[in-house]
């Protein structure tokens, strides 16, 4: 059976959010199923001594902001960067993984909320528990049932886990496609995800 | 072709530029006439404070990795020297040299002094080397030698440096078109869609 394509992102990066329009329709031409795997750039640039792109010198921090309304009019899609972007995403991603344990069918909408609020409202749904917890009740999760997941001790394991588990396979951006073993960094790079799929690799 | 001509904003060090140096004519001559524009790539680094995409935790292993991909793709197989990064003054100079007396001369060289380092394995660094490079192309060697030492091709070259990081130039390559930055070999596709469509 062929593998499902990894798709690692974190839920406060623009080239994630850009990404998370395309990954299904790209799987679903190459007959493969997604991953969505969300975590934490922050544990990732500990590793790589990276800093988010908006905070790095001017030279080159003029750019990104740039880019991504760029890449937004190209997908005739809302974004906004939230006052205080970028944020800590560990709300959302513990949400994520519990609703993937627990309501799989739901985890993914659950994932499209996040982004949707975050870049195409600029609203903060990343560091308040209440707002992430209530993207999942817009789609039918109980909302005490959402909040203990939240505080639950095995759920923030399962992230650490998690988040653990894309750095040992040497993840350090957002986003990340890992197809067959194969590692590919970045949105730009979507194309040869599908090319790779395709041919079989080279 | 309406409009000034696309900026293609590159450094002879760096394999991404490569890449793109490759491709650029093929898919974006169609749309305006290419002005290809070697800068010095270590003067941008330093404002930024970053170092060279191969000395940084992750990073660098990925595009060592990357690097031999995307060659493999093109059908070479892609020799990273241990001088690598190095920097490229001699073969920056002679670019604007030739680019005065004859601009395809000057862009089979930029691709000829890639080849000879990214290809062949071959230490760029030096005069020499450069000269011999463009001896093959029927280029005389002394003529070489005496314009990169010329006061005039290393203003050139500082020039384009400053100009390049003055419009927010930080990486290479970097395409500009008609004031807008495309930064990344991987965005040749964007360019020939926003020159087909005239942006958006």
């Amino acid at each position: 059976m062929s593998e499902p394509i990894d798709f690692y992102f974190d839920f406060a990066s623009p080239y994630g959010y850009f990404a998370s329009h395309k990954i299904d329709d790209l799987a679903a031409r190459a007959g493969r199923a997604v991953n969505w795997r969300p975590f934490l750039l922050g544990a990732a640039f500990k590793l790589s001594g990276m800093q988010p792109l908006v905070n790095q010198a001017e030279i080159r921090a003029w750019y990104f902001p740039h880019d991504w309304q760029r890449i937004a009019r190209r997908q005739k899609r809302p974004f906004k960067l939230a006052e205080g972007f970028p944020h800590a995403a560990v709300a959302p991603s513990r949400l994520f993984y519990w609703l993937r344990d627990k309501h799989p069918d739901k985890a993914r909408d659950f994932a499209k909320r996040i982004y949707q609020a975050y870049f195409g409202e600029g609203r903060d749904v990343l560091t308040s528990a209440d707002a992430a917890v209530a993207e999942a009740v817009a789609l039918g999760v109980n909302r005490d049932e959402a909040v203990a997941a939240l505080n639950d001790p095995a759920i923030k394991e399962r992230l650490k886990t998690e988040v653990d588990a894309a750095l040992s396979r040497r993840v350090f951006g957002s986003p990340t496609f890992i197809v067959d073993g194969e590692l590919f960094w970045g949105h730009d790079r979507m194309a040869d995800v599908e090319e790779w799929l395709k041919s079989g690799g080279w | 072709m309406a409009g000034d001509p696309i900026l293609f904003h590159f450094d002879f060090s760096s394999p991404y530029a490569y890449f793109a140096a490759r491709h650029v004519e093929q898919v974006l001559a169609k749309h305006r006439e290419i002005a290809w524009r070697p800068f010095m790539l270590g003067k941008a680094f330093r404002a930024t404070g970053m170092a060279p995409l191969t000395q940084q935790p992750l990073r660098g292993t990925y595009a060592a990795h990357d690097w031999q991909r995307l060659a493999r793709r093109d059908g070479f197989t892609f020799v990273l020297r241990d001088d690598f990064p190095y920097t490229a003054l001699v073969a920056s100079r002679a670019f604007y040299w030739l680019e005065s007396l004859d601009v395809l001369l000057a862009k089979r060289f930029s691709l000829t002094v890639f080849d000879a380092y990214f290809v062949r394995g071959r230490d760029m660094a030096a005069a020499e080397a450069v000269a011999d490079e463009a001896a093959a192309l029927g280029v005389d060697r002394d003529a070489l030698l005496t314009a990169v030492r010329d006061e005039r091709w290393k203003q050139r070259l500082k020039d384009a440096t400053d100009q390049a990081v003055g419009k927010g130039v930080f990486g290479a390559p970097t395409i500009e078109v008609d004031g807008e930055l495309f930064w990344g070999s991987d965005r040749l596709t964007m360019v020939d869609e926003w020159l087909t469509k005239g942006g958006w």
